[in-house]
């Protein structure tokens, strides 16, 4: 230190001092934000700080939030960035513990006797893990420092050394830290009891059905619960070595080591004794400015008792001491709220809460999906109208969290339920993310930052995670953001071109918008020519499909044409979709859903003569089950000469347009939206896709044909109809978003040819509507740009293609039994094609006929029955 | 041509029989077919006429008589075959499953006598 600390504004009117008294997290992160933006605009050209942290540990600041990584080795927890204790103007006294404020003369003594003035002070003196006034509680230990957990681990050790059994720890205190102590002193083989006052874990974050999953969880984990009492007694020998605990509900626990973990206690006995204000249950007392009632003094992190109470969380603790810096470096930021979100650190055992979650606000709606028998549970608590986010609990799986919790006072943009995992087994729904939305609460990192950090905004652009963590300083503490900070670096990365890498399989190195492009501008037309320009081997079960999908939307050309055949899924190349058995679905194209009786009829006759199970599908079809390969095509025929086709459910490629029965008959209805979904089924059929999509027609507002959850929905308006694009159900729905209103039927059409070729041209293989358009730079507002406005010149192209596609389209079904040489490929067996395709059980259940079970098939007293052409149990397998 | 794959059990038994399965032009390149020889379903493949590989056709894993509907491919050099209806990926002359270890896909030897296959099956 070049000057002398001990007077004030020694080194002249423009330097002053700044006190810090505490050296954990909340007075690094002041120190740092001081040392980074104080670059001194005052009178002088230098920094307006000199700066000393008085630190009682014997460690410079080091990440207590990360404390029990010390469990398990000696790892450096020293918060980073170090470099502000190498400036000349910052000094961290170690080991030295403050004992006295005097807010008059504007001094600080220390235990050694010295003494140093400021010009502004800070408590970040934090607090202490309190142990209650009960007998033998000097015997008791804590969780809270370096020193507690070292100790700890040691004692534990030698525990077990000594008695030749695990160590037996009693844990008191089944809230987040509790969990964590109880959870490592566990992974050190103790044996741990937890005592926890309330009726179940958590208490204070969850609500009694995310307690009880958790509890299932860490009774899992061979941890000994106690709910609903708490320690009266540690006992303890001549010695002074803890033998028991006694509870309050007379139970008494052998126990070799007792560790408190029921809360903290806000160190503010100098700011007591100082005369600072402080609150009824301790902690000093700030407002929004984080100032105390003594001018000069402010207090930050868990000292802080704001709107009366104190966090013990480190992400209020890190915007408390940026918004000392900002003032006292001559801003005027404010902290506004705590964000009490929380993630448990413990390995195996996902826990999460966030904002309102046990949703006492009025009028909320909480979606709950629990199975307390697996130990999960999770809950969304939203406004009313089930739109916006206002909390939110997850037990179990926690995997949704880190998504949504930045998107906390929004708007969902999908049904709440589609965000729970674990209803639906998937992984959660993607979220658009806002550029201000938080993604890293512990430091107050914004989605928008870390995008800029991703491209090069600030500097060197982070191309991989660890350099945009240290750089953004998101996911550098608690870690629970760090799945969401990867997504948004791949999801930017991705948008700007750059790596991540996009090969189709191993066989093709490019992505398919790539081949895609490469096949259109090479004219290619066979998968030889294709592997042999663009790739290398003999393609498989990714690439071939791929590139077959990329020639049929090219060329329109029968999809068993020309060798293709062998490219196929196995759908496609038979036309029909394969069941489990290895038999096949039949499903003929039912326009719009709407259907004679005299077809109806045919498709009833054709379902008994062939005994095919008949359900009515999703999309307003109608399926047949249960089809052998070589009856297909007289199965087809009879269909074809009733004037059906095939309605491509194989494919991936248009599958039904569902519509409402609209003005026809629906006395709301605006618009004929059955002839509409007619049509636009007959334009787009047989057009092959990355992925397959639907359609939906509605006839007014009311939505009864649920357009918008579909890849292009169409709503009648008193004007015309307004299109909406990027909607599907399935694992992650998604809500289609409106791209143009009250279009005329001209209009209409025009904007879903190019709306429909432009997907094709540039999705990813198996890439839905909704993620192209999530990953396109830009959105839907690109996508607007290009469908309506033209801004890339591709409209008349895009639009030429679609013609290409409606000129050509052929029925497969009817060019299929028009040619011999395609017929045979549907022979049951090369050498003994009269010999039907064998081994297809059936059984009977509600009039009709399905495959049996295997434990049907298994029990000779199962009765198989064969349909009229349907051989009884099969002979060779 | 002859193409052995042959595997160990296929060895260790005692008798075989070559079987007549179909002329070679019957199969169109790298689009799998059925045979039934002796009750035994068993997919054909064929590569070009000199390579022409046999596996039964009963998925090993669901139990249905789909494998000649799969998609022939290649996973480094090894000729594959994908299930269609789960697609675990099988090596074509080995049997080994590439993507669910332990299981395995039967397969037969082939030869091509005067312009027709025939597979080698244990009598
Ligand atoms: C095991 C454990 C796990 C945690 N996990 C999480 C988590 O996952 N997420 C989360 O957000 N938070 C977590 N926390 C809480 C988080 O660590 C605290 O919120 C954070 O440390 C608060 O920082 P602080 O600087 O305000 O206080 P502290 O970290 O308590 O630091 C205050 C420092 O000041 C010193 N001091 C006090 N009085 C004096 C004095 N008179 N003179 C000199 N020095 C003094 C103290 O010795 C201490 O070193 C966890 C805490 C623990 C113990
Ligand atoms: S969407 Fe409108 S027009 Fe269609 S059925 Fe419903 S109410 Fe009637
Ligand atoms: S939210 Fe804690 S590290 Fe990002």
């Amino acid at each position: 230190m070049p000057m002398n600390p001990s007077l004030p504004s020694a080194a002249g009117p423009s330097r002053r001092q700044l006190v810090i008294i505490g050296g954990g997290p909340a007075a690094h992160r002041l120190v740092d934000a001081i040392h980074s933006r104080d670059t001194g605009t005052a009178q002088g050209g230098g920094p307006r700080f000199d700066v000393t942290v008085i630190a009682e540990e014997p460690h410079e600041p080091y990440d207590r939030v990360a404390l029990s990584r010390r469990l398990t080795g000696d790892d450096d927890l020293t918060l980073q960035p170090r470099s502000p204790w190498a400036s000349d103007r910052i000094e961290v006294r170690t080991g030295q513990r403050a004992t006295a404020v005097d807010t008059e003369a504007r001094r600080v003594t220390l235990a050694d006797g010295s003494s140093i003035g400021y010009d502004e002070l800070v408590f970040a003196t934090g607090s202490s893990a309190p142990v209650p006034e009960i007998a033998g509680a000097e015997h008791a230990r804590v969780y809270r420092t370096i020193e507690d957990v070292d100790y700890l681990r040691a004692e534990v050790i030698r525990l077990a050394e000594l008695h030749g059994r695990p160590a037996r720890v009693a844990v008191a205190g089944g809230g987040l830290l509790g969990l964590e102590a109880a959870g490592g002193l566990a992974t050190l083989g103790a044996e741990v009891d937890l005592v926890h006052s309330g009726g179940w874990l958590m208490s204070a974050q969850l609500d009694e059905g995310a307690g009880q999953a958790l509890g299932r969880l860490i009774a899992q984990t061979g941890i000994t619960l106690h709910l609903g009492t708490r320690p009266q007694q540690v006992l303890a020998d001549a010695a002074g070595r803890v033998t028991a605990v006694r509870l309050g509900n007379t139970r008494t626990l052998p126990s070799d080591l007792v560790v408190f973990s029921i809360g903290i206690r806000a160190r503010d006995e100098l700011a007591v004794a100082a005369g600072i204000t402080t609150g009824e249950r301790g902690g000093i007392v700030i407002g929004t400015d984080c100032r105390t009632s003594a001018p000069h003094v402010w207090a930050i992190g868990e000292v802080a008792n704001f709107e009366g109470s104190c966090t013990g969380l480190v992400a209020p603790a890190n915007a408390m001491a940026e918004v000392v810096a900002d003032r006292l470096l001559g801003g005027d930021a404010e902290f506004t709220s705590v964000d009490d979100a929380t993630k448990l650190k413990l390995s195996g055992v996902d826990v999460a809460s966030f904002g309102d979650a046990k949703g006492q606000g009025e009028n909320v709606l909480e979606i709950v999906f629990a199975d307390p028998a697996r130990g999960l549970y999770q809950k969304l608590v939203v406004s009313d109208d089930a739109r916006t986010l206002l909390g939110g609990i997850f037990v179990g799986d926690a995997e949704p969290y880190s998504a949504l919790r930045p998107l906390l006072g929004r708007e969902l943009s999908g049904e709440p339920s589609s965000y729970l995992t674990a209803a639906t087994g998937a992984s959660p729904a993607d979220l658009a993310l806002p550029d201000d939305a938080l993604v890293c609460s512990c430091n107050n990192v914004s989605v928008g930052t870390v995008r800029e950090y991703v491209r090069g905004d600030h500097g060197d652009a982070c191309t991989d995670l660890a350099s945009l963590k240290s750089c953004s300083r998101a996911g550098t503490q608690c870690g629970s953001c760090v799945s969401l900070v990867g997504k948004i670096l791949t999801q930017e990365l991705t948008a700007a071109g750059i790596e991540v890498s996009r090969a189709m399989c191993e066989h093709f190195p490019i992505s398919r918008q790539e081949v895609f492009e490469s096949v259109r501008v090479l004219g290619l037309t066979s998968f030889d020519e294709i592997i042999g320009r663009l790739g290398s081997g003999h393609g498989c079960d990714i690439c071939k499909p791929a590139v077959a999908s990329i020639l049929a939307s090219q060329h329109s050309a029968y999809v068993l044409d020309r060798g293709l055949g062998g490219l196929q899924d196995t759908n496609d190349r038979a036309l029909a979709n394969m069941q489990k058995d290895g038999s096949y679905s039949v499903v003929p194209r039912i326009p719009g859903g709407e259907i004679t009786p005299q077809k109806l009829a045919v498709i009833a006759q054709v379902a008994s003569d062939y005994g095919l199970y008949t359900k009515i599908t999703g999309g307003q079809r109608i399926d047949l089950f249960g089809a052998r390969l070589d009856q297909l095509p007289d199965i087809w025929r009879r269909l074809v000469d009733a004037g059906f086709e095939s309605g491509q459910a194989y494919g991936k490629s248009l599958r039904n347009v569902k519509s409402c029965v609209g003005s026809t008959w629906c006395r709301f209805g605006v618009q004929d939206s059955v002839a509409m979904a007619i049509n636009l089924e007959l334009r787009y059929r047989g057009l092959r896709a990355p992925h397959k999509f639907k359609f939906g027609v509605s006839g007014c507002a009311r939505e009864c044909a649920e357009a918008r959850g579909k890849d292009v929905g169409v709503i009648a308006t008193e004007l015309g109809w307004n299109m909406y694009v990027g909607g599907n159900g399935g694992f992650q729905p998604a809500h289609a978003q409106l791209l143009a209103s009250d279009l005329d039927d001209e209009t209409l059409v025009r904007y879903i040819d190019r709306y429909l070729m432009y997907y094709i041209r540039t999705a990813d293989r198996l890439q839905r509507t909704a993620r192209w358009m999530e990953e396109l730079p830009g959105g839907i507002d690109h996508v607007r740009s290009v469908i309506i406005d033209d801004e890339l010149g591709l409209a008349a192209e895009l639009e030429a293609s679609m013609a290409a596609h409606v000129e050509g389209y052929e029925d497969e079904w009817a060019a299929t039994l028009r040619d011999p040489e395609r017929l045979r490929r549907f022979r049951s067996f090369v050498n003994a094609p009269e010999s039907p395709d064998l081994g297809f059980p059936r059984v009977e259940e509600r009039g009709q006929l399905r495959p049996p079970t295997t434990e049907e098939l298994a029990d000779p007293a199962t009765v198989l029955v064969s349909g009229p052409t349907i051989p009884v149990r099969g002979g060779a397998r | 041509m002859t193409l052995t794959a042959t595997t160990a059990a296929h060895a260790d038994a005692t008798s075989t029989v070559w079987l007549r399965a179909c002329p070679v032009d019957e199969l169109e390149p790298a689009f799998g077919e059925a045979v039934l020889l002796r009750g035994r379903q068993i997919a054909l493949f064929l590569i070009s006429p000199e390579e022409i590989y046999a596996v039964s056709n009963i998925d090993p894993v669901a139990s249905a008589p789909v494998m000649a509907r799969g998609i022939v491919g290649s996973r480094g050099d090894r000729r594959t075959i994908a299930s269609p209806l789960h697609k675990e990926v099988y090596d074509l002359s080995s049997g080994e499953c590439l993507t669910e270890p332990g299981v395995m896909l039967e397969t037969f030897p082939t030869r091509v006598v005067g312009g027709v296959i025939e597979v080698e099956v244990t009598g």
